[in-house]
C-alpha cells in the first residue's frame, strides 16, 4: 500500500467519521468499524525520572483493556437507561489530528493522531481528555476500514474524572 | 436554627450535611484526622531496591516513601526545608539523593541534609544541617507489605489502629502464596466530591449496589467475565462489620461459600487453577483459625479514613483504593491493582485485564458512583441544603445482636448502615468540638 495523498485523505475522512459516531452515541455502528479480534487498550501513565514519559507496558495497569466483546458489553450498558454516569447522555465533542500513515509490511496501516475530547454533562461538569491514538487499520471485505488495534495514551496523569467514554 | 447540636447523631441515624460542604470542618479533618490516622501510602513490592521511591499524600501534605540505603522504608515530607520545594517531583523512581531544584539543598535516602550550595559564603558554615533533614514522619509501619504511616508522634501502633480489622484483612493477606505484588502503575482521576462519601461507601454501602449499578446486573456477565463477581453469590448469606476505629467490611460470608465458588470457577479454567485455590485455602488452614480459613475472601471495605480494598476471591484482583481529600468539594481517587505474586499466569492475566474492567477510573462500576458522588456534594452546598442531614437509620436499633460468636467486630445485616455510623461515629470522635459549631 503506497501512502499518498489521496490516501491520506481517505484514512482522515474515515477518522472524521468515526468520532462523529462517538459524538452522536451511534455506539453500535461504531462497534461495526473494530475488527472482531481488537485489542483496545489504553495504558496508564506516570512521570517518572529520565524521559518522563512513564507508560505501563503490557504487563502494567490500563485503563482500558478490552476485547470486542466487553466493548459490546459496556455499548449494551450505556444503552441500558440505568447507566447512570451517561443518562441523560453527555455531549461529547471530538477533534482529531495531526494524522500520520505508515504503510506496514501485512497490507495494512499504522495511523497515528492526535485526539481532543471536550465532555459537557449535566448542568456544568466538563472534562478534557487530550492524548495520541495508535491504530492499526486494515482493509475489510467491501473495500473499507477496519480498526484492527488501537492504543491511546493519554497525556494526564490525573484524569479529570472517571471516564464513561470511547477514544 | 443557631443551635449547637453535634453533627453526628449515631443513635438517631442523622449525619449533618454540613460536614462534607464546611470548609472550616474540612481544615479540621485535615488536622484532627488526617494528621493522626494511620494513612496508607503503598505497597513494599512498588520499592523492592535501597533508594526506591515512590510518591504519595497524606491528606493534602506531599510525602515521599523512600526506601534507604539501610534497606529501611521512611516516609517524608516531599517539601524542601529551606523554602518550601518539592524535593521530588516523579511519581516513582530510585535515587540515592534527592536536590531540590529551587536552590540546591540536597537529601539523602534517611532524610540528611547532606548539601547546601555556598554553606561556606552564604552562611560561614554556621547552618546546622542537623535542623535541617526532611520532616519524617514519626510512625512508619507495614502490615503485609501495605505500607502506613501517621504524623502523629503519639499514634498507638499499626496493630492497634486496625484493631479486629487485622483479623480478617489477615485473609487477604496470607492468602497469597507469593505475598501481594501490585501491577505497576496507578489509575488516578479527580472527582468533585467529598472524600467521606468515597470512604464510607466502602465500608458499608451495600444498598446502593443493586440501584446505583443497576445496569451491571442487565449484562450477561458470564459472557464478558467467567468470574465476574455478579456471576457469584446470588442467595449467599452476607454480613456487614463493624471496628471501633471506624473501620467497616461488607459482605463477609463464612460458611466457607466463597472457596466452594472459587473451585467452581477454577474448574472452568484447568487443573492448575483448581490446584491454585485448593493451595490457597490450605495456605489458610495452616496459617489462621477455621473460621478465617472458611472466609476464603472479604468483598468490600474501608480502613478509616480513606484506604479501601475489594478482594472478592483468589481468582480476580485485589483492588486499593486512596480517596485523598481535595477541599471540601472535591477528591482525588489513586488505584492500584494488587495481585498474587504466585497466581498461575492466566490468574494474573484475568486479573489485569478484569480491574480496569470494573472498579476503576473507567470501569463500569465506577462511573456510576462518580455521578452520584458529584451530585451529593453539589447539592449539599446550599444555605438549605447543609441545615438537613443525611439519613443511616436503615435497620436502626434492629442490630441488637450484633455480635457473632467466635467473629471479632461488630456484626449487622447485609443491607443496614451500621457500617456507616461506625464511619462517622470515629468521625466524631477525632473531630471533638470540630464537629460540634452552632450551626447557621
Amino acid at each position: 500500500m503506497t501512502v499518498n495523498a489521496d490516501l491520506q485523505h481517505e484514512v482522515e475522512q474515515f477518522l472524521y467519521s468515526e468520532v462523529q459516531l462517538l459524538s452522536e452515541r451511534r455506539y453500535r455502528e461504531w462497534l461495526d468499524l473494530l475488527a472482531e479480534d481488537i485489542r483496545y487498550w489504553m495504558p496508564v501513565r506516570e512521570t517518572r525520572d529520565g524521559d518522563g514519559n512513564g507508560i505501563a507496558g503490557p504487563e502494567g495497569l490500563a485503563i482500558f483493556d478490552d476485547d470486542k466483546t466487553f466493548l459490546a458489553a459496556r455499548v449494551e450498558r450505556f444503552y441500558s437507561d440505568v447507566a447512570h454516569a451517561e443518562q441523560p447522555p453527555s455531549r461529547v465533542r471530538y477533534f482529531v489530528s495531526n494524522v500520520v500513515l505508515r504503510a506496514r509490511g501485512d497490507g495494512a496501516l499504522d495511523v497515528g493522531c492526535n485526539l481532543l475530547v471536550y465532555q459537557a454533562r449535566l448542568e456544568k461538569t466538563e472534562s478534557f481528555f487530550v492524548g495520541r491514538r495508535e491504530d492499526v487499520l486494515r482493509r475489510n471485505a467491501a473495500g473499507g476500514w477496519l480498526i484492527a488495534q488501537r492504543k491511546v495514551v493519554l497525556d494526564q496523569v490525573l484524569l479529570p474524572r472517571s471516564i464513561s467514554l470511547f477514544f | 436554627m443557631n443551635k449547637s447540636q453535634a453533627d453526628v447523631r449515631v443513635d438517631a441515624g442523622l449525619v449533618s450535611r454540613r460536614i462534607f460542604f464546611d470548609p472550616e470542618v474540612y481544615q479540621e479533618e485535615l488536622a484532627r484526622i488526617f494528621a493522626k490516622c494511620w494513612l496508607f501510602l503503598g505497597h513494599e513490592s512498588q520499592i523492592p531496591n535501597a533508594g526506591d521511591y515512590i510518591a504519595g499524600y497524606m491528606g493534602e501534605d506531599p510525602v515521599v516513601t523512600w526506601r534507604g540505603e539501610d534497606g529501611k522504608v521512611r516516609v517524608f515530607l516531599n517539601s524542601c526545608r529551606h523554602r518550601g520545594m518539592k524535593v521530588c517531583r516523579t511519581d516513582c523512581g530510585n535515587a540515592k539523593r534527592m536536590q531540590c531544584s529551587f536552590h540546591g539543598w540536597t537529601y539523602s535516602t534517611n532524610g540528611d541534609l547532606v548539601g547546601v550550595p555556598s554553606l561556606r559564603e552564604g552562611y560561614r558554615n554556621e547552618l546546622d544541617r542537623a535542623q535541617w533533614g526532611l520532616l519524617r514522619a514519626p510512625k512508619v509501619a507495614s502490615y503485609g507489605g501495605l505500607v502506613f504511616a501517621s504524623w502523629d508522634e503519639g499514634a498507638g501502633s499499626l496493630d492497634d489502629y486496625l484493631g479486629d480489622l487485622r483479623w480478617y484483612v489477615d485473609v487477604l493477606i496470607e492468602r497469597q502464596l507469593g505475598g501481594l505484588e501490585f501491577l505497576p502503575g496507578q489509575q488516578r482521576y479527580a472527582l468533585k466530591a467529598n472524600w467521606k462519601i468515597a470512604g464510607e461507601n466502602f465500608a458499608g454501602d451495600t444498598y446502593h449496589l443493586g440501584h446505583s449499578h443497576a445496569s451491571l446486573f442487565k449484562l450477561d456477565v458470564r459472557q464478558i467475565n467467567p468470574i465476574n463477581p455478579l456471576a457469584y453469590g446470588k442467595g449467599l448469606l452476607y454480613n456487614n462489620v463493624s471496628f471501633a476505629n471506624g473501620h467497616g467490611l461488607t459482605g463477609l460470608v463464612t460458611g466457607g461459600e466463597r472457596f466452594e465458588l472459587d473451585l467452581k470457577l477454577a474448574a472452568e479454567l484447568g487443573p492448575e487453577v483448581v490446584e491454585y485455590v485448593r493451595e490457597c485455602r490450605h495456605r489458610l488452614e495452616t496459617r489462621l483459625s477455621p473460621r478465617q480459613a472458611a472466609l476464603h475472601a472479604l468483598a468490600f471495605g474501608n480502613v478509616f479514613p480513606n484506604f479501601s480494598l475489594n478482594d472478592f476471591s483468589a481468582l480476580r484482583p485485589i483492588g486499593i483504593y486512596l480517596w485523598h481529600p481535595r477541599g471540601p468539594g472535591a477528591l482525588e481517587s489513586w488505584q492500584w491493582c494488587a495481585i498474587d505474586a504466585q497466581a498461575p499466569q492466566v490468574i494474573k492475566d484475568i486479573c489485569r485485564i478484569d480491574f480496569p474492567r470494573t472498579q476503576a477510573v473507567a470501569g463500569i462500576a465506577a462511573q456510576d458512583d462518580t455521578e452520584n458522588f458529584e451530585q451529593v456534594t453539589e447539592a449539599t452546598r446550599g444555605v438549605i441544603g447543609r441545615q438537613l442531614d443525611f439519613n443511616y437509620q436503615m435497620n436502626l436499633g434492629n442490630d441488637a445482636a450484633a455480635t457473632k460468636e467466635g467473629y471479632p467486630g461488630k456484626f449487622a445485616p447485609y443491607v443496614s448502615e451500621t457500617n456507616q455510623l461506625g464511619f462517622y461515629r470515629r468521625w466524631a470522635q477525632l473531630m471533638g468540638d470540630g464537629a460540634q459549631r452552632p450551626r447557621t
